[in-house]
């Protein structure tokens, strides 16, 4: 069974942002509303700079979804995390909870106005009649009802950003791991998290790929 | 909470219920990927195949 899932490898992202204006382009975000960006650590550093392309994660438990006091998220059976526009009253508890940043929300008005929130769909559209106007308008293109991928990761210049089935991914990555000598693993694994030093700073091994977990 | 496509977030009050169609449940377009309406299975195959294309060891021409 298909779960849909993003891994960006940040050994391949070259900060190219063409995820970024695929994604606008595709599902005619509009100003203000990033949906996808890419974070850049150690800028400026030469050999040190890492970048990776951050949208939501659609995770398996959700925490946009758990906090949500008007229920409006549910999540489909490929694990695709989509909210429903119409019940959705722009508290912004969403974007508190999400780790990730995803919630996006196009006003910055009086009192707190927020505006419905907006995020990454996985290209899956939302709840209104698949590849109708409706659902064009609210929530951008439903790409997986045509049969295709999010046009991010199939624009990625580098192949880096990585969009698909969770089993996929985790081959594709595993075997570039294995082909490039475990460089990149560790900025996923439990040695980065947990304070101990990355390989090759005499530190320990790196730990195994993101695409192993749920 | 997940639900079973073509199955709904909680109803509000007042509010219409709403429905999610799954992917498969569609038409493939003319001149898109092809896969038989209705069934999940040619989709995710179909869906597979085309993530290859992310995989340059393994790349198929589409």
């Amino acid at each position: 069974m298909a779960r849909m899932k993003f891994l960006c490898d940040t050994e391949r992202c070259i900060e190219c942002n063409g995820c970024v204006t695929a994604c606008k382009n595709e599902n005619e975000v509009p100003w203000g509303v990033n949906r996808r960006r890419v974070v850049t650590i150690n800028d400026g550093v030469i050999g040190a700079e890492k970048s990776i392309s951050v949208a939501c994660m659609h995770c398996s438990d959700a925490p946009c979804m758990a906090v949500c006091p008007v229920d409006c998220f549910y999540k489909t059976t490929d694990g695709v995390v989509l909210h429903d526009k119409d019940l959705c009253i722009g508290c912004g508890y969403c974007f508190y909870a999400c780790p990730f940043g995803a919630p996006q929300f196009p006003q910055a008005g009086a009192f707190g106005l927020r505006g419905k929130m907006d995020k990454c769909t996985f290209c899956a559209g939302g709840p209104e009649a698949d590849k109708s106007d409706a659902e064009f308008k609210k929530y951008g293109r439903n790409r997986l009802a045509e049969g295709k991928l999010p046009a991010c990761a199939e624009m990625c210049s580098t192949k880096a950003l990585l969009g698909g089935d969770g089993d996929v991914i985790a081959d594709i990555y595993r075997e570039r791991v294995a082909r490039r000598g475990s460089k990149g693993a560790e900025a996923w694994g439990w040695g980065s998290a947990y304070g101990q030093p990355p390989k090759g700073a005499g530190g320990a091994a790196p730990a195994a790929p993101a695409g192993g977990k749920s | 909470m997940e639900v079973e496509q073509a199955s709904t977030p909680a109803q509000q009050a007042g509010q219409t219920v709403k429905r999610d169609t799954a992917a498969w449940n569609n038409e493939p377009l003319a001149a898109g990927p092809k896969w038989t309406k209705g069934d999940r299975t040619s989709w995710e195959e179909q869906i597979k195949r085309r993530q290859l294309a992310q995989h340059e060891h393994k790349r198929i021409y589409q």
